[in-house]
C-alpha cells in the first residue's frame, strides 16, 4: 500500500518533469519563424542552383576544355596554396599563441585582416607589392631575379593564400593555446629534447587541429575569386581558376558555369562534413 | 641515493622555502591545498627554477643559481606521474612506455622490449596495443608509472597519484606501487590527502603547510605527536 503510494507520487513527478522539460525547450513561434525564413534564404538558392543542372550532359560541361582546365588550375593551386599556408601559418600560430611580446595583438589583427578584407583589396595590395611595372618589389624582382608573379600561376597561389592562410592560423592557435602544456612538460621529464617533444608529442596531438585548419584555408583557397582575377588577371589554362571560370561561363555557356558551380558546392558540402565534429561539438 | 633540497622558491606572494634530504626510502609530502606539495615536485623535476639554494641528486647538482647550474628536466635523473596520468593519447600503452627508453637513446626494439616487460610486471601485458582512451583508470596510473619507472630514474615523484581511483583500485595499485618501488629501489616523493597511502606506501611523511616543513618524521611519531592542527585533522578523516 505504502510503495504503490510511493511508486504514484514518483511517477507524477517524472510527469512533471517532462512537462517542464517540453516547456522549456519550447521555441516562441515569431523566433521558430524567423529562423525558418533565414534557413530558406540560404536553402532556396543552393536548391534552385542543384535543380538548373543539367545531369545529362554534366560530364561533357565538365570536361570541355575550359571548364577542365579551370578545375585542374583549380586544384593544383588550391593544394599549393593550402601547403604555403601550412609552411607559414603554423610558425605564425605557434608564434601568436606561445610567444610574447609587444605587439602581439597587432600582429594577429595584421594576419587575420584578410578574413575581412574585401579580396579585391588584397589583390590591389599584391598588385602593388608585387607588380612588375607598379609595384613596391616586383621591378626588383624582375631587374634582378628576372621574376614576374602577375599574371601567372604562381599569383593565384599568392592570392589565394593571402586570403586563405587567416583561416588556418586562426584555427592552428586556438588549438596550440588549448593544449595542456603538461603534456609537454610530461615528454620533458621523460628526457625528451625540445624537438623530439615537438615532433613526438605537439605535432600528434596538434593533428585534427592541423587538418581542420588545412581544410579551411583549403576550401577558402579554392573559392578564391576577387584577390586571384585582380593580381593574377583571368587567363584561361594560367590563372583562370574555376570561380574566374563560373563568372565567365555565365555568360557564353550556363549549363557548364552551373555545372561547375555544383562541383564547388559539392566540395564545400564535403570539407563541411568532414569538420562537421569539430564544429558542431560532436564527438565521434 | 641522496636527494638534498635546500630551496627557496618565490611565485608571487607565495614563497616555498624547504630544506629536503632524503635517502631510499618513499617519501609522503601532505599539507592543505596552496602548501607548495605540487611546487615542491614541479621544483624537483626542473619544470620551476629556484630563486636560492641547490638541488643536489647524489654527486649531481642540479640546481644552483650561485654557480649558475640549471639542468633542464629533460636532463635530470628524475620520472614524474601525475593524478591525471597524462598519457600521450596518440600512443598505445607499451609505446607510452618506450617513450621515455626512445627519448635517452635505446633503439625501438630494445625500448618495445622494456616496455612490453613493465606491462607484464604490472599486469596489463593484454593492453599493450591499447590507446589510454580503452584502458581503465587504474590500467593508466599503472603505465603513467610504469612510463615514470621505465628509464630507471634515481627519484620519481608522484602527484597525487591515486586521487581519481575508485577505492578499490586505489588500494590494488597503491599496494603495486608499495610492492614495485621496494623492488626497484627507486626513492619517491609521494604527494598525497591519503592516510591510507601513507600506510601503505611511505616510510617517512613530511608535513608541508604555507611553504614551509612543519614536520617530518615516521607515521607513528606523527600520530603520537602532531605538529599542526593539519596532521590531525588527517587523521579523523
Amino acid at each position: 500500500m505504502g510503495s504503490a503510494r510511493f511508486g504514484l507520487r514518483a511517477s507524477l513527478r517524472r510527469r512533471r518533469t517532462r512537462l517542464l522539460a517540453r516547456a522549456q525547450r519550447r521555441i516562441p513561434f515569431p523566433v521558430l519563424l524567423a529562423g525558418l525564413i533565414g534557413l530558406a534564404f540560404f536553402l532556396l538558392p543552393l536548391l534552385s542552383l542543384v535543380v538548373r543542372v543539367s545531369w545529362g550532359s554534366l560530364w561533357s560541361d565538365l570536361s570541355s576544355p575550359v571548364a577542365f582546365q579551370a578545375l585542374r588550375l583549380s586544384l593544383e593551386c588550391s593544394l599549393a596554396s593550402t601547403a604555403l599556408s601550412l609552411i607559414l601559418g603554423v610558425p605564425l600560430a605557434w608564434i601568436l599563441a606561445r610567444a610574447h611580446f609587444p605587439g602581439r595583438a597587432l600582429v594577429r589583427a595584421i594576419v587575420l585582416l584578410p578574413m575581412v578584407l574585401p579580396p579585391v583589396v588584397g589583390g590591389v595590395a599584391l598588385l602593388f607589392a608585387f607588380g612588375r611595372s607598379n609595384g613596391v618589389f616586383g621591378p626588383w624582382l624582375f631587374h634582378n631575379f628576372g621574376i614576374q608573379l602577375t599574371f601567372t600561376p604562381a599569383a593565384v597561389v599568392m592570392a589565394e593564400t593571402f586570403v586563405a592562410m587567416p583561416f588556418l592560423v586562426i584555427t592552428v592557435e586556438s588549438g596550440i593555446r588549448s593544449l595542456d602544456p603538461r603534456f609537454e612538460e610530461v615528454a620533458q621529464t621523460l628526457g625528451a629534447s625540445p624537438r623530439r617533444v615537438f615532433w613526438r608529442v605537439i605535432l600528434p596531438l596538434l593533428r585534427p587541429t592541423l587538418f581542420a585548419g588545412a581544410a579551411l584555408a583549403w576550401a577558402r583557397a579554392l573559392g578564391e575569386f576577387g584577390a586571384t582575377i585582380t593580381f593574377a588577371g583571368n587567363i584561361t589554362s594560367r590563372t583562370q581558376t574555376t570561380p574566374l571560370a563560373v563568372y565567365l561561363l555565365l555568360e557564353s555557356n550556363p549549363p557548364a558555369a552551373i555545372a561547375l558551380s555544383v562541383v564547388l558546392l559539392a566540395v564545400s558540402l564535403a570539407v563541411l562534413v568532414l569538420l562537421r565534429d569539430r564544429w558542431f561539438g560532436l564527438k565521434r | 641515493m641522496t636527494l638534498h633540497a635546500a630551496i627557496k622558491v618565490e611565485a608571487g606572494s607565495f614563497s616555498l622555502e624547504i630544506d629536503l634530504r632524503i635517502g631510499d626510502e618513499v617519501v609522503a609530502v601532505v599539507g592543505p591545498n596552496g602548501a607548495g606539495k605540487t611546487t615542491l615536485l614541479r621544483t624537483l623535476a626542473g619544470l620551476i627554477a629556484i630563486q636560492s639554494g641547490e638541488i643536489v641528486i647524489d654527486d649531481l647538482i642540479v640546481d644552483r643559481p650561485d654557480t649558475d647550474v640549471f639542468l633542464l628536466p629533460e636532463a635530470r635523473p628524475i620520472g614524474i606521474a601525475f593524478q591525471d596520468y597524462l598519457l600521450f593519447p596518440h600512443l598505445t600503452a607499451s609505446e607510452n612506455i618506450a617513450f621515455g627508453l626512445r627519448a635517452s637513446g635505446h633503439g625501438r626494439r630494445a625500448a618495445k622490449e622494456i616496455a612490453e616487460h613493465w606491462l607484464e610486471r604490472l599486469g596489463i601485458v593484454a593492453q599493450s596495443d591499447s590507446l589510454p582512451s580503452a584502458l581503465s583508470g587504474g590500467q593508466q596510473q599503472r603505465v603513467a608509472l610504469a612510463r615514470a619507472l621505465a628509464r630507471d630514474p634515481k627519484l620519481i615523484l608522484l602527484d597525487e597519484p591515486f586521487a581519481a581511483l575508485d577505492a578499490a583500485t586505489r588500494g590494488e595499485v597503491s599496494d603495486e606501487l608499495s610492492i614495485l618501488l621496494r623492488t626497484v629501489g627507486t626513492t619517491a616523493l609521494l604527494v598525497t590527502h591519503e592516510l591510507r597511502d601513507i600506510e601503505r606506501v611511505a616510510d617517512r611523511v613530511i608535513v608541508l603547510e604555507g611553504g614551509r616543513c612543519v614536520q617530518t618524521g615516521s607515521l607513528e611519531e606523527l600520530r603520537m605527536q602532531p605538529a599542526t592542527p593539519f596532521f590531525s585533522a588527517l587523521q579523523r578523516g
